[in-house]
């Protein structure tokens, strides 16, 4: 569950102006807009990133950032596991085509493999609340629907928000925010 | 033909064999050029002096108990550096007030405190001790820095997924120091073993290489004086290259554990 009430919040202009939203506690809620309009900011409010009293939430947090994080002194399964709260890492990892990667540390994977490690460490954290921000950025259109499946999957036991341009991102969510 | 002989000529042991063969015969024309035993011994009474010293009992104790020293005291060093540096990192008072502190043993002659730990401390501890001193400022400083370069990603990932403080230890922050680490204790093990030597040189403990260098100045015996510095070149090199395959090993570990 997650809920924000009265959110004010800016850098240099204000990008939040008493913004209240419920977002529930499962189900995929889409945040659009264009750029700089607060999309990622919004996760990293919601992640606890950014402090403020307005964000009330219920249970942990996985996030997919928008850079891949990965550690580069760890395997693809490692990245995995070291997210993993009980997950089974070969199991995501062959779910997102990798499991011929298992063993490969990020610096031998293409930018679109990493992202589909990242999406796997995420899933693995078993969070009540996922943040996906550009989930499908540089993904091939198959890898891309892939990560669609697996992010409605996850959805119904999870509340997911997902922060993207992509009109088939947006898509496959419930309910949409236009910032 | 004369691709065999390039491919020779590039190989890398042929090449430090035959820098070796050059510098001993660059020593032997010096030796000869001087024309004194007093002054430069031979790189051939060097090896027999050398392998007089193998025969005797009190060479093997002096180098191992030298070792044990300055092990002793890198040891300390490493663990205090690492402490301090964990320490001044989380309490930035603390940092503001142990600075000058740093920069105070960076800039004393090492002599000085070798001369003040002989006030201090017993005869054989000062090398320990003067070691640790050599040390300590270089780990500190580096880990410190270390700790610091830790990308601020890393520690959003940990923060974000609420990572256990073993996962965040082990898998983040210990693998991000370790090449601030490792440089600095390959370093600082070269200093480490320069500033023992000097210190058991000034202070004499009983079976140590740098006594055994005194007794040679004091008795004019240049052979032995050239015989106990190559033992202290070679072990340099030697226990250098231990550390770094070690740390090296250990960095892997952290990697694939």
């Amino acid at each position: 569950m997650v809920e924000i009430n009265n959110l004010d919040f800016g850098f240099a202009s204000p990008l939040f102006e008493g913004f209240s939203y419920s977002f529930g506690d499962s189900g995929i809620v889409a945040v659009t807009g264009g750029s700089g309009k607060g999309k990622s900011t919004l996760l990293n409010i919601i992640a606890g990133l950014i402090k403020t009293d307005a964000v009330k939430k219920d249970g942990g947090v996985a996030f997919l950032f928008q850079d891949n994080r990965l550690l580069p002194w760890l395997t693809a399964k490692q990245n995995v596991e070291l997210l993993s709260n009980g997950a089974d890492a070969d199991d995501l990892l062959s779910k997102v085509g990798l499991s011929n990667f298992k063993d490969y540390y990020p610096r031998d994977l293409s930018g679109g493999m990493q992202r589909r490690v990242c999406f796997a460490a995420t899933l693995a954290a078993n969070a009540p609340i996922i943040l996906l921000d550009e989930p499908t950025a540089n993904l091939d259109l198959e890898n891309a629907e892939i990560i669609r499946r697996l992010t409605k999957e996850a959805s119904k036991k999870a509340l997911v928000i997902i922060a993207s341009h992509s009109e088939e991102d947006i898509a496959i969510a419930d309910r949409v925010i236009s910032l | 033909m004369m691709h065999s002989i390039t491919r020779v000529i590039n190989n890398k042991y042929f090449k430090a064999v035959f820098a070796a063969f050059l510098w001993l015969a660059v020593w032997q024309a010096v030796y000869f050029a001087v024309g004194s035993d007093l002054v430069i011994a031979s790189p051939l009474t060097v090896l027999k002096t050398l392998f007089g010293f193998v025969k005797r009992a009190s060479f093997w104790s002096a180098v191992s108990l030298t070792i044990a020293r300055i092990a002793a005291g890198f040891l300390l060093g490493t663990v205090f550096g690492v402490l301090f540096a964990v320490i001044c990192r989380r309490f930035s008072l603390l940092n503001t007030l142990l600075a000058p502190m740093l920069k105070i043993i960076r800039a004393t002659p090492v002599v000085s405190f070798i001369i003040l730990a002989w006030i201090w401390i017993d005869r054989g501890l000062i090398p320990v001790f003067i070691t640790l001193l050599m040390v300590l400022p270089i780990v500190w400083e580096a880990v410190y820095t270390g700790i610091g370069e830790i990308p601020v990603k890393f520690k959003e990932l940990a923060t974000v997924f609420s990572l256990s403080l073993p996962k965040r230890l082990f898998k983040i922050y210990i693998p991000s120091v370790l090449p601030f680490f490792n440089s600095a204790a390959v370093t600082s093990l070269g200093l480490a073993w320069k500033s023992g030597i000097a210190a058991e040189v000034i202070t004499q403990p009983e079976f140590s290489i740098g006594s055994g260098l005194y007794n040679a100045k004091i008795y004019l015996e240049t052979g032995e004086i050239f015989a106990w510095t190559t033992v202290v070149v070679l072990l340099s090199v030697l226990l250098e290259k231990l550390l770094s395959r070690a740390l090296k090993k250990r960095s892997e570990a952290f990697k694939n554990g």
